[in-house]
């Protein structure tokens, strides 16, 4: 019996795709360590995550209709396959937490400061379990609709702040010398645009298989370009004060007061920006529960749903003291732990299912004519 | 309500041995500071509303001639309320270039800068004699406080003020007063639009200012027919020589105080991003030498409703 039923369309994978990558980079956006330049850094960023995203993509053209688990199984055979495995869902499972982690960070520090944080993060917690649960089909709706109307506000809020922008806050360009914003650019890389990386937990259940490789190019580049249109907007309302937020966004969208009428608008918005993180969440929680649950070959993830999601919760609560080390963490330190399962270990599993010349694609396959083995299964029972 | 405290939180917070509810933030309008407190340092009093969540960004930054308390006890202009009525003082005098509209999102960019320094709104308190005959004391904004780094050192009258509005591109009305044929004429600004190029020359530091301002005849008091055209010459030039010298005495008064209040050293950084590693170690050495050379082009475009005195001499 297949663990997932659902069927996402492209569309669908795109918009995922968006909300998921916006999700957490729209609180602490990426590219920061290059200051003015930060939004030349996020577009280098797209060209590298975009040469990342061609790895594992590769990988799942490979192996159509397979997750990543069944991937590693088939791969580096059921032993070594596991670990692997395994390696995989704890970076997945670490992401959520530190989505997770982020969000209730930022509402405990700005908006309910006293609501113990707990309460706050159960609150996010529940919706995405309740989400994962409900599988990857309902989830993608969920992100058609979150992302569509999210991005309309984000142009309406960005169109309210027009008359506090200040061009020449952006000037000089390239003034960061270039490891700076090289550096800064693998920042907005592996944070967010190659976490989509998560995805291949995601792509075997695409109604049409051909679509995956344009819709996460497009996603990706859609999503880095929206980010680096978040800077410009960010350097150009806050000027040199912006390096001194947590949050520059949150401050960036403080600012609107049209007429004394149309101002507080920061709290709309920062909801749309945690129903995108919910996304995100949402989106790594199912790819954890799924995963397990095909590496302890169970019938359903759905009861792991709830136990990986207080793990979740526990590690979110206890993995910073507080907001700044989170920032810290981020630009120091993830742009290298990221990278072995962004890059190396899809990369490494790829030359390896070359070299043995595994390939479960159409005409390849022992199952002709059928899509994918998930289906192929259903069928034999 | 008034409250004291070794820190502005600490303030905030001892005031609930009066107040009955605990205080919201947000509601603040306006953060007065006096004088003396504020030529010893404002960021100190800054921080708390940058750092906390609860202030908005657009609260109004003022700096009292005297004490801040006195300020805050008398109302400003037409409401009752005197932090409101500061609120919107602030901004009708702004609107006239009679003083800084200087928010607290405008004070931490300022701030931030690692040249441009921080100018601050100034009110003091003058006595009124009312129709009834009785005395008021109300509440007045104008001028311009100077700041070097977070410290007060100077300060601008009405006409510097204006002259930094010129050169920040902040002018949006106001009144020019030329002596002309014999009595005084005023002028309402239009329109102005301003622009700073930096430009080094054989090191020397020079700051070209091109200005376009239009205006109107807003009163005249003498009775001659001033809208021929030799006469609004006349008036345009009068009126470029009075820029000029708004212009000329901001500047000169800034350089006294060696404070950037132009924001030329971004300018410089901006146009000179290589040069500028040298010239930002000794910006307080440079800024006082810089020449300014102005391009003003003003024009009138208008007379009013009438377009010749109706009373003329009999």
């Amino acid at each position: 019996m297949a663990l997932e039923k659902g069927r996402i369309n492209s569309t669908g994978l795109i918009m995922l795709i968006f909300g998921f990558a916006v999700g957490s980079s729209a609180l602490a956006p990426s590219g920061r360590i290059a200051g003015a330049d930060a939004w030349i850094a996020i577009l280098i960023g797209i060209a590298e995550a975009l040469l990342i995203a061609a790895v594992f993509l590769l990988l799942t053209k490979r192996f159509p209709g397979k997750t990543l688990v069944e991937i590693s199984d088939i791969v580096y055979g059921p032993y070594l396959g596991k670990i692997i495995s395994v390696i995989f869902l704890w970076y997945f499972f670490h992401l959520g937490s530190l989505v997770l982690g982020n969000y209730t960070g930022y509402f405990s520090s700005l908006f309910l400061v006293r609501t113990p944080p707990i309460v706050l993060l159960a609150s996010i917690i529940l919706i995405c379990v309740s989400a994962a649960k409900k599988g990857i089909e309902v989830i993608t709706r969920c992100g058609v609709i979150i992302v569509s109307v999210g991005l309309f506000f984000y142009l309406l809020t960005t169109f309210f702040l027009f008359k506090y922008f200040e061009i020449k806050y952006l000037q000089p360009i390239l003034a960061t010398p270039a490891p700076q914003l090289l550096w800064a650019a693998h920042g907005a890389a592996t944070f967010p645009l190659a976490e989509t990386v998560a995805f291949l937990m995601v792509f075997p259940f695409l109604n049409n298989k051909r679509d995956t490789a344009p819709a996460t190019f497009t996603g990706i580049t859609f999503t880095g370009l929206v980010m680096a249109g978040l800077a410009v907007r960010n350097t150009i309302v806050l000027g040199p004060s912006e390096k001194a937020y947590i949050y520059p966004s949150f401050h960036a969208i403080t600012t609107i007061n049209i007429a004394e009428i149309i101002n507080r608008v920061e709290i709309v918005a920062s909801l749309f920006i945690l129903s995108m993180g919910f996304l995100k969440t949402a989106v790594l929680l199912y790819g954890v529960s799924l995963g397990t649950a095909q590496l302890c070959s169970l019938r359903s993830y759905k009861p792991l749903v709830v136990p990986v999601a207080v793990l979740m919760s526990i590690l979110a609560l206890h993995n910073f003291p507080n907001p700044v080390e989170f920032v810290r963490f981020v630009n120091k330190a993830y742009p290298v732990y990221a990278l072995p399962f962004q890059l190396v270990i899809p990369l490494l599993t790829l030359i390896i299912a070359v070299i043995r010349k595994t390939d479960q694609r159409d005409g390849n396959s022992g199952h002709k004519g059928l899509r994918s083995p998930t289906g192929s299964k259903r069928r034999q029972i | 309500m008034t409250t004291t405290g070794e820190t502005v939180s600490q303030a905030i917070r001892n005031l609930s041995t009066q107040a009955s509810h605990r205080l919201f933030l947000s509601h603040t309008h306006v953060v007065v500071i006096g004088r003396e407190a504020a030529e010893k340092g404002i960021y100190r009093f800054i921080d708390f509303f940058a750092r906390d969540p609860e202030p908005r960004p657009n609260i109004r930054v003022l700096i009292a001639e005297k004490e801040a308390k006195e300020i805050m006890r008398h109302p400003s202009g037409v409401e009752s309320i005197p932090a409101l009525g500061l609120y919107r003082a602030v901004q009708t005098a702004a609107l006239n270039a009679l003083a800084p509209d200087i928010t607290l999102q405008d004070a931490k960019i300022r701030l931030a800068s690692e040249t441009t320094e921080l100018v601050v709104p100034l009110t003091k308190l003058y006595v009124e004699e009312g129709i009834d005959g009785e005395k008021k004391t109300r509440v007045d904004v104008a001028g311009t406080a100077v700041f070097r780094g977070d410290k007060m050192v100077g300060t601008l009258n009405k006409k510097e003020t204006r002259g930094l509005h010129w050169i920040l591109d902040k002018v949006k009305t106001g009144i020019i007063v030329i002596e002309h044929a014999g009595g005084k004429q005023s002028l309402e600004i239009v329109k102005a639009k301003s622009k700073i190029t930096p430009e080094i020359r054989d090191n020397e530091l020079v700051v070209k200012i091109k200005l376009d301002v239009n205006t109107i005849l807003g009163d005249q008091q003498c009775v001659k027919i001033l809208t021929e055209p030799d006469e609004i010459a006349l008036l345009e030039e009068k009126q470029t020589a009075e820029i000029r010298t708004e212009i000329t005495g901001a500047v000169k008064k800034a350089q006294e105080l060696k404070a950037d209040i132009f924001g030329f050293g971004d300018e410089f950084h901006r146009k000179y991003p290589e040069q500028w590693k040298k010239l930002e170690q000794h910006w307080v050495e440079l800024f006082p030498a810089i020449k300014i050379e102005l391009e003003i082009k003003s024009d009138i475009k208008g007379t009013g409703a009438i377009r010749e005195p109706i009373y003329r001499l009999r």
